[in-house]
């Protein structure tokens, strides 16, 4: 079971580890250059981090010695964790609590005489050794960057660190999988565990902002975590907390354990008994499923809206914090270069919220393409296509109808995020035009084409690589974008970003070689697609 | 024009290497006939129906239905068919009746009476999510979508597993009345007395190739008969091994069973001489047939088969 187990989670670990060890590594290897090399450039800079990390409590915890390269990585690397444990382990465990239920794996191993007990139980062993490889992997890839830096990094703090994030992993992994007992779904059962942890880490965000101490910030077992910071100078790994941590894992995984036993596969612990009512024989009158474009959109509703309200927020919050960020970088000496390449130093809040504010919604309107890419190759390799085209719907009108509702999709999406970014940049001493808006969100409609319609063309060919590929190609973009000025890059590296070719339209107006290049590789693209699409094989 | 055939193909294969595929089928169905094709898993018989559909390729040949070529004309075809995959895709959260809205408002016109009408007679709940359905009302469903618009063409890829007996009756009632309205109907399975139940003519592919096509009373032509006799005393094996058309021989003391294709005159002058007490002899079923089509490697020979006889 322990090999089976391994096989449904090592794309995860893989996927985190990578993630760990290249944000380790690099935050390490920049804080010369962000923080100076002299004593005066790093004190300016630590009081600089300082206010602002006070900005963003609710993310990262409240550093400690920000001007050294240990209380940094403490804060920027170790501090960030928790979110990525927050995500890994809403994915792994749905997944594991509902997702190979569904596939019709779990019945097949009930059926071939593995006790269920032993069927979860290796499933958290393996996110737990999974979890605590990558906070190592991730400490040494830092500990590297470190000595690269001549500022070494204490091994037995990394270690400490390590068991302390293995334990929230632990912790968080139990609570996503009692809530897949639950609910009879891996959808409903991510939701309501990712919002649920969500929750619970923002509980205790909002307790390092106002610097609440009292007993619900206990609720939360992310302020467990915060209580080490074994890394960072003369800090230490809060046993008491992380045992605390470990005790709570092992009851909820008891709990869970104990809800599986009792309720049938397939059913959620939790059902309430089905409401009496007669049969239905008639179709749906709904009429969003009677028309083109419209149909597509309703089945993916949910997720639209999801997205929607998650990068509002976003956007929300990075405005909100765009004057204090602006500050810290006009303040900070290192910071001047990157400063200079992402739109000058005149009006910072405002090169801030064009550039960092709209990069980010770029970042994460790909990252949304791609989910929607992802759907129409499920459709494929899950015979729904098949069953569209065998009515009489000519194959070209699939890819038109995909990509008007991706069109839609994005375009709802800009209008929410430029909206809310709108309503709260005077609060930052910004006021921005409709002329504002249109020049800076304009051009992203044209990126989530380019991701989606490229993407429709890859997963043609390579539907299990496509969505990898380009989510990694995303990823890589935004580093070079955000990292290669602060590191002195050579330009041909910084030009493979794709966020290159959108420049800060909203401070410099629309990159309009970058914008027209976008557009034709997105026209290419959904040719390519509509080319394929007649010419591919479907459900062979 | 009227005249054409439902379905029609020409040399038409599919090849995946490894000699999987589709070889060299050539097919015609005549209207309002109900086409039985026969094969067992791997057979080539869904490979069959994915070209006709034009959801793949030819590697060569070409198939028309109604006159129309199937890859240049597939939208104008699927007009005027009705198609229902071996295994319905999942829906997730989408309900049964929000299933039928939306495929029903890709193809247009699909009277709301008529599904209501097969919805009842099939006793689907269409209020139910789709992974509600169990796997009987998937099938029920994909039926459904079949039928919803009257098609003149079905074809239908193992259309009654996991339907229980009560709706598998009402299915094939349901066909009876599409034929009956001057439908045709493909239907690919592997149950032989399904399609004994409801098809004119029977296709039987092996392999990729289409090895027979038949009428039905046809197909019980190429029947052996099954033949068990009992001796009063040895029997006369080395006789019997000369008989043309006898396979499978096997001896049991003094009795022997036997397969015997062709007429029955060489036997009885084999029995010449011999005294027999016992003598049966009955047609196998469609079923035995079949797996007599299928039984790998070369048929027995009566020689080979009596020198196999035990002592």
């Amino acid at each position: 079971m322990f090999r089976v187990a391994l096989r449904q989670s090592w794309i995860g670990i893989v996927a985190v580890s990578t993630v760990g060890i290249v944000a380790g590594s690099v935050q390490a290897t920049a804080f010369e250059s962000v923080a100076g090399t002299t004593a005066a450039a790093r004190a300016a800079f630590g009081v600089q981090t300082m206010a602002l990390a006070r900005q963003i409590a609710y993310l990262l915890p409240i550093p400690v010695h920000p001007e050294t390269l240990a209380g940094y990585v403490q804060w920027r690397v170790f501090g960030g964790f928790p979110l990525y444990i927050l995500i890994w382990a809403t994915l792994s465990a749905s997944g594991a609590g509902r997702g190979d239920e569904e596939g019709g794996l779990v019945g097949a191993w009930l059926a071939a005489g593995v006790p269920r007990p032993r069927l979860l139980l290796w499933r958290v062993a393996v996110f737990v050794l999974g979890s605590l490889l990558f906070a190592l992997l991730a400490g040494l890839a830092t500990e590297a960057g470190a000595m690269a830096a001549g500022s070494p990094l204490s091994i037995s703090g990394i270690l400490g660190e390590t068991i302390a994030l293995g334990a929230l992993a632990a912790c968080c992994y139990a609570i996503v999988l009692v809530v897949a007992q639950l609910v009879d779904t891996r959808r409903v059962a991510g939701g309501v565990g990712g919002a649920l942890l969500a929750a619970l880490f923002f509980l205790n965000g909002i307790a390092r902002t106002v610097d609440y101490q009292g007993p619900a910030v206990w609720l939360s077992p992310f302020h467990y975590f915060d209580r080490s910071d074994a890394v960072a100078p003369g800090g230490s790994v809060d046993w008491p907390a992380t045992a605390a941590l470990i005790v709570i894992a092992a009851a909820l995984v008891g709990l869970a354990v104990l809800l599986f036993l009792r309720r049938d596969v397939g059913a959620a612990a939790l059902r309430p008994p089905a409401a009496s009512r007669p049969p239905r024989y008639t179709p749906s009158i709904n009429p969003m499923l009677r028309m083109p474009v419209l149909a597509d959109l309703y089945a993916q509703r949910v997720g639209l809206v999801a997205w929607i309200a998650g990068l509002v927020l976003f956007a929300v919050f990075m405005t909100s914090i765009a004057g204090q960020v602006g500050e810290f970088m006009a303040k900070t000496p290192g910071m001047a270069g990157y400063l200079a390449a992402i739109g000058g130093t005149t009006g910072v809040t405002r090169t801030v919220i064009g550039s960092i504010d709209y990069t980010i919604t770029l970042a994460l309107l790909a990252i949304y393409a791609l989910t929607v890419v992802a759907r129409w190759a499920a459709d494929d390799q899950e015979g729904r296509l098949e069953l569209v085209l065998s009515q009489p719907v000519p194959r070209w009108r699939v890819v038109m109808e995909r990509v008007a509702a991706l069109a839609i999709g994005c375009l709802l999406i800009i209008l929410a995020v430029s909206l809310a970014i709108a309503v709260v940049a005077p609060s930052q001493g910004v006021t921005l035009s409709t002329g504002d808006l249109v020049r800076a969100g304009g051009p992203l409609l044209a990126f989530g084409l380019l991701f989606g319609t490229v993407g429709a063309t890859l997963a043609a060919r390579f539907p299990r690589l496509a969505v990898g590929v380009l989510g990694a190609y995303v990823g890589a973009s935004y580093l070079l974008f955000q990292l290669g000025p602060l590191l002195r890059w050579p330009a041909w590296a910084l030009d493979l970003s794709v966020f290159k070719l959108y420049g800060n339209p909203l401070v410099s107006g629309i990159e309009w070689t970058g914008l027209l290049a976008v557009t034709a590789i997105a026209v290419a693209g959904f040719g390519a697609a509509l080319l394929l699409i007649q010419r591919r094989e479907v459900g062979s | 024009m009227a005249t054409e055939p439902a379905l029609e193909t020409q040399v038409l294969s599919k090849d995946y290497g490894s000699g999987r595929g589709l070889f060299d089928l050539d097919l015609t169905i005549s209207r309002e006939s109900v086409f039985g094709y026969l094969g067992p898993n791997g057979a080539g018989k869904t490979t069959t129906i994915k070209l006709l559909m034009a959801m793949i390729r030819p590697t060569r040949g070409t198939a028309r239905i109604f006159g129309l070529d199937c890859q240049k004309d597939a939208v104008a075809i699927k007009r005027r068919v009705g198609y229902l995959p071996a295994d319905l895709p999942q829906f997730g959260g989408l309900r049964g009746s929000q299933v039928v809205a939306y495929l029903a408002g890709l193809r247009g016109g699909v009277d709301k009476l008529r599904v209501k009408g097969l919805a009842e007679r099939l006793d689907l709940d269409l209020g139910r999510r789709f992974r509600e359905y169990s796997s009987g009302n998937k099938k029920k469903l994909g039926i459904l979508l079949a039928f919803m618009h009257a098609p003149e063409l079905l074809i239908l890829d193992e259309p009654t597993g996991g339907l229980d007996p009560l709706i598998q009756q009402e299915f094939y009632r349901l066909l009876g009345e599409s034929r009956a309205n001057g439908a045709t109907v493909f239907l690919s399975s592997h149950i032989l007395s399904e399609v004994e139940h409801v098809c004119d003519r029977v296709g039987i592919l092996r392999q990729g190739r289409l090895i027979r096509v038949a009428e039905l009373e046809e197909l019980h032509d190429i029947h052996f008969h099954k033949i068990e006799i009992l001796f009063d005393g040895m029997p006369p094996l080395e006789k019997l091994g000369k008989v043309h058309g006898l396979e499978l021989l096997v001896r049991q003391g003094s009795h022997v069973s036997f397969t015997l294709h062709g007429d029955f005159e060489g036997l009885f002058k084999a029995l010449t001489g011999s005294k027999v007490i016992n003598f049966s002899s009955h047609e196998p079923s469609l079923e035995e047939v079949f797996l007599a089509y299928y039984r790998e490697g070369a048929p027995a020979t009566a020689e080979t088969a009596a020198a196999a006889v035990p002592d």
